[in-house]
């Protein structure tokens, strides 16, 4: 697929979710819902990937909806995909959050929640423990190198979304991708 | 090669992110198959293990309802400025404001005026403080449950009346605090439904979005709440029966008129 045809559809993404977003703004119930539920999860995995407290981030996911209800009206397009307008708001959440806590980010966590099928306990706390292994070690990485990884593994935003978020160029956030699973390869070696 | 391997790269990451696993990534040059093929596998792993982590059905449930009522609330707000008292109430400075105002205010009668005060009448906010302050002394779990149960009543009751008067944005955001009540009755240690196996938590509606047509909304409230009453009924104390029973059958009788209400009104 060439560069021009991915052009074309991210054109078509943007102007579809424009829409959604206009109408959610005017108080259209399902067009609200349908941002709400297309980023519900997201949002949730990443503030608990970043916190690693269940609790804190339920709180969190739904503060960062009920700020999205209160200012979506004043919401300005400018190119900028909701999923960063979004994620930006889950961002400085966080931050507030942790400075109110007057504490750090968690790199182990206490407690998951996976969506497991199998109720299996050995198999909860093998993956417990796999996905800590994974959050240990992106705790590791520069703050830039992170963020982009939270950003695009753990939420699943685009590159242009994370670099509309961050505010940096995509090729930035390529590079800074890039780099960083190279790292992180680095540092899971021995388990890989 | 015009394209960096950065670029090559993030072009795979897309299809990680997205499920795929790396079998999809077929890189076309041996070189960058030697350099990327590690790299990818780590990418895989990354993107499995963070894609496990899920919201539980209860918090996904339980925050729905709250975004509807939040949605709701606003729509109200905006389409009918008196309706601003009745989101009043829900923040969480308005118990202690209540206690000051009831204080000051039950000499004057205005207590007993509120008690059928609707969400658009002025004196609503007393009432509905006045709910949360008897709530918040009541030490017994069980006189909690059957509050909780009478509260749920009002709200029912409230609804059909917004409905009547054509303002179904308050009476979808009345049926959501009275579902909200009876879950919480139906969870509470007094009947002690656990989100496991009561039958209500299969529910967590992934097919009922957060605000969608009212009346949609009103269905699924309807079906939910009667749900979680049947399984309470189930396993509630003796002295707590006869509450939900008469709870099951104003439910359906007001739900009904609500609901009837409502489709007359977009008929016409």
């Amino acid at each position: 697929m060439g560069w021009h045809v991915c052009l074309i559809i991210d054109i078509l993404v943007m102007s579809e979710e424009q829409d959604l977003v206009a109408r959610a703004a005017r108080g259209d119930a399902d067009a609200f819902s349908k941002l709400y539920e297309e980023n519900f999860d997201r949002v949730y995995r990443y503030l608990y990937v970043r916190l690693g407290n269940e609790a804190e981030s339920e709180d969190l996911t739904q503060e960062v909806f009920a700020k999205v209800l209160e200012v979506i009206g004043s919401f300005q397009w400018r190119d900028v995909p909701f999923a960063s307008w979004l994620f930006r708001i889950a961002h400085n959440k966080m931050i507030d959050h942790i400075r109110k806590e007057k504490r750090v980010e968690r790199v182990d966590s206490d407690e998951t929640v996976l969506s497991l099928d199998d109720p299996d306990p050995a198999d909860i706390a093998e993956h417990n423990l796999q996905l800590e292994k994974v959050r240990h070690n992106i705790g590791k990485l520069s703050p830039a190198q992170r963020e982009v990884i939270w950003l695009r593994f753990g939420a699943g935003l685009t590159t242009t979304e994370v670099a509309s978020a961050l505010g940096k160029s995509t090729g930035t956030v390529k590079a800074l991708q890039y780099n960083g699973i190279v790292a992180l390869r680095k540092l899971m070696e021995p388990a890989l | 090669m015009n394209e960096s391997i950065e670029d090559l790269f993030d072009r795979y990451v897309d299809r990680l992110v997205s499920g795929d696993g790396v079998s999809s990534c077929a890189v076309d040059e041996a070189d960058l198959t030697e350099m990327l093929g590690p790299l990818l596998h780590t990418g895989e792993l990354v993107a499995h293990q963070l894609r496990t982590v899920e919201p539980s059905p209860q918090f996904r449930m339980a925050a729905r309802i709250r975004m509807r009522n939040l949605f709701f609330a606003k729509l109200a707000r905006r389409d009918s400025r008196p309706n601003f008292l009745f989101v009043w109430w829900q923040q969480r400075w308005a118990t202690a404001m209540a206690t000051a105002m009831v204080v000051c205010l039950a000499s004057l009668g205005v207590l007993a005026a509120s008690f059928n005060a609707l969400p658009s009448g002025f004196f609503y906010p007393v009432k509905v403080t006045t709910e949360q302050m008897r709530l918040a002394v009541t030490t017994s779990e069980y006189e909690r449950a059957q509050l909780r149960l009478e509260y749920a009543e009002r709200r029912l009751s409230e609804m059909t009346s917004m409905a009547d008067r054509g303002d179904s944005a308050t009476a979808v955001l009345l049926a959501g605090e009275a579902t909200r009540l009876i879950i919480q009755t139906a969870t509470s240690t007094a009947i002690g439904l656990s989100d496991g196996g009561s039958g209500y938590s299969v529910l967590a509606p992934d097919s009922t979005s957060v605000a969608v047509a009212p009346i949609v909304l009103l269905n699924a409230d309807r079906a939910e709440a009667l749900l979680v009453l049947e399984a309470a009924l189930a396993s509630a104390p003796e002295e707590l029966k006869p509450s939900i029973e008469r709870l099951m059958g104003e439910l359906a009788r007001e739900f009904d008129a609500t609901i009837a209400h409502l489709e007359t009104t977009a008929a016409s």
